[in-house]
């Protein structure tokens, strides 16, 4: 019996030690599914205040998911599944699909262990905000920082160095009491506007006084100022920076001129071209005829027309390049009564694309004009419109593309009073025209610099948003808008003290 | 000759080598240094300061407890970060854990040192060293100063 007792024990023995053997062998051969969540996602469905599911795969490393920035996110509960044998963990707390909820304000460490193998890995999951476009006030600079003595802007222009992709303005201005005249020219550069010192003077040592100053860049960034001298009826066209410019040829042009000037720069020859609306009859040049003066490098080739549209009157004319080529529009005030656009040939000779006026429109009318240029060669007019309502004009965006028979408006008319004082301005955004224009509003406090866009989707402009809520006042200052070649766009707006601001529309940063 | 005998076998003891495999953990930034500088005027700026984990593979998870030592005000100056919280668990295979600390915009107290420090004080496991070897005990301690 003792001996039966001795073998059942022994066999038992045996036996226990060999499935231990069993068991070693078992975890020698497990092999772990590889660390990871094999899906991680927020839904709507198991966050309400979520716009959409956020659905990932295989997730193995650290993720950034991107939000709307206002979503609150201090309590959001992930939906995850994991390999066989596999539990995850935060903040020692092991973590329940669809059921834990967690602060993803800042980072979320997650750990995730393989049970049997005694393996882990850490996944950190951050929610950062979706990167949009959005308006950066860069500059405010007052009339003081323009000079000695400066207490006013009488006017100015803004535009973007091709080649900096920054930009720059001229002023014209004067101190207190307006018996001291000047300009001052200012570029943008590392996040602050440089003024050349004192009122800027031409190579003679003059002070520049001169009233509508234009700004233009050629391909090389070399700027060009244009201004008008009233007294002497005579136009000025400088070239340089900061406070050392020196004047291209003589002064030209041989009648009285007025608030209607445009510069633009030849894109083969690189000089400047200058148009400017006669104001009386003389040489040439009838009344109201548009002036066109191209610089040769030596002298400027004065008071020309063109043919299209000479002995028209012709005004608010507005030159610019795009995809270099150089263009420019204006509206015909009598005759036609239309809107024109019409490109640089070279050798003063202008193509007309159009010259007609939109569908509706009882005539054109002598409100801001402005426009640009898509890619596809697409242009789009902002000018001054009563289809809707004769004689009850408002501003109107027509698009115009090689081919058409007319220009076609689009969407419906912009949410703010046509005007002659230069409030608006037009850019592209996606090759789709937007407007920053300063919205007088119903009250002064309602004043605000403002933006509006084109959506293709809805084909209708989108609500108008802030560019700057604290522009406000009764300032009328002007507005500019220019696109650098990285597509970023520029805003510039002179408020009721004469500030001139610049803003940016580029992609925020985290 | 057993003097002589005797002296040899003690110096052929001073020859060996010290074979150290003693697990310890240290403090850091991603960069390595155990110190930095904030600006006061920085706000909402989220920092990550790093548990550093060195031993051999284990097969049981270890936690360590740490403090925060300061004279700067919790909620003004800085913010805690609860998913980061003390005890820090590490899980078997991972050798680093975060510790995160939202820095606020709050002007200083020029008569406090305006200093932060991040202190390990506890290990689950009593045999892991709190630091890095030797008597300093580097990177036992973590230095945030705002300035």
């Amino acid at each position: 019996m003792r001996y039966f007792k001795f073998i059942a024990a022994l066999s038992l023995g045996l036996t226990f030690l060999a499935s231990c053997g069993k068991d070693d062998e078992k975890k020698e051969d497990y092999v772990p599914q590889t660390l990871q969540f094999i899906s991680y996602a927020f839904t709507q469905a198991g966050n309400p205040a979520l716009d959409s599911d956020y659905v990932l795969s295989n997730v193995t490393n650290s993720v950034v998911i991107r939000m709307p920035e206002a979503l609150d996110k201090s309590a959001l509960v992930a939906e995850f599944t994991l390999g066989t044998n596999q539990a995850a963990y935060v903040g020692g707390v092991k973590q329940v699909s669809g059921v834990t909820a967690n602060d993803f304000s800042t980072p979320v460490d997650y750990v995730i262990t393989d049970t049997i193998s005694a393996t882990s890995i850490r996944v950190t999951v951050e929610i950062r905000k979706i990167l949009v476009k959005k308006w950066f006030s860069v500059a405010a600079v007052e009339p003081s920082a323009l000079g000695k003595d400066v207490a006013k802007v009488m006017d100015y222009y803004m535009a973007v160095s091709p080649k900096t992709g920054l930009p720059s303005f001229i002023a014209a201005v004067s101190n207190a009491d307006g018996t001291l005249y000047g300009s001052a020219y200012g570029e943008y550069a590392d996040g602050s506007v440089k003024v050349g010192t004192g009122m800027i003077t031409d190579s003679e040592g003059v002070s520049i006084q001169g009233k509508y100053p234009r700004l233009a860049f050629d391909a090389d960034g070399r700027a060009y100022v244009s201004y008008y001298n009233s007294a002497a009826y005579k136009n000025t066209v400088i070239t340089g920076s900061g406070s050392s410019w020196t004047k291209l040829g003589d002064v030209f042009g041989g009648v009285r001129s007025g608030i209607y000037v445009a510069l633009g720069i030849d894109p083969s020859t690189k000089y400047p071209v200058y148009a400017y609306m006669a104001n009386s009859k003389g040489g040439n040049l009838g009344r109201r005829d548009l002036s066109l003066n191209y610089y040769d490098g030596s002298v400027w080739q004065a008071d020309n027309t063109i043919s299209d549209f000479a002995g028209s009157y012709t005004m608010c004319p507005v030159m610019k390049t795009y995809g270099g080529t150089l263009y420019l529009a204006g509206v015909i005030q009598n005759k036609t009564k239309t809107y024109f656009v019409t490109k640089y040939a070279g050798g003063k000779a202008w193509q007309t694309l159009v010259n007609n006026r939109p569908e509706g429109v009882s005539q054109s009318a002598i409100y801001d004009v402005d426009f640009a240029v898509a890619s596809d060669g697409t242009v789009y007019l902002l000018a001054g419109g009563d289809e809707d309502q004769a004689s009850s004009w408002k501003m109107n965006v027509y698009k115009f593309k090689e081919g058409d028979a007319n220009f076609t408006r689009v969407g419906s008319a912009l949410p703010f009073a046509a005007s002659n004082n230069g409030v608006e301005a037009i850019f592209l955004i996606n090759d789709l025209p937007a407007i920053a224009y300063y919205d007088t509003g119903s009250s002064t406090a309602d004043h605000s610099l403002k933006f509006i866009s084109f959506d293709p989707e809805t084909m209708a402009w989108s609500e108008p948003a802030s560019i700057d809520a604290k522009a406000a006042g009764d300032g009328l200052g002007s507005v500019y808008a220019a696109t650098d070649p990285d597509g970023n766009v520029w805003v510039s707006f002179q408020d009721e003290n004469d500030v001139i601001r610049l803003y940016e529309y580029k992609m925020d940063a985290d | 000759m057993i003097f002589a005998a005797m002296v040899t076998l003690a110096s052929c003891g001073k020859n060996d080598q010290v074979e150290f495999d003693e697990a310890f953990a240290y403090l850091s930034l991603e960069d390595g240094s155990s110190s930095q500088n904030i600006p006061w005027n920085s706000n909402g700026n989220l920092q990550t300061y790093y548990v550093n984990f060195v031993t051999p593979a284990r097969k049981d998870a270890v936690s360590f407890s740490y403090v925060i030592t300061t004279d700067l005000v919790e909620g003004l100056d800085y913010r805690k970060i609860a998913t980061t919280s003390s005890p820090l668990t590490f899980q078997p295979g991972i050798y680093q854990m975060p510790i995160r600390i939202e820095w606020l915009r709050n002007p200083l107290d020029a008569s406090a040192s305006n200093t932060l420090t991040i202190e390990l004080t506890e290990c689950s496991d009593a045999g892991v060293r709190l630091g890095k070897p030797g008597p300093a005990e580097r990177g036992r301690r973590l230095v945030i100063t705002k300035y």
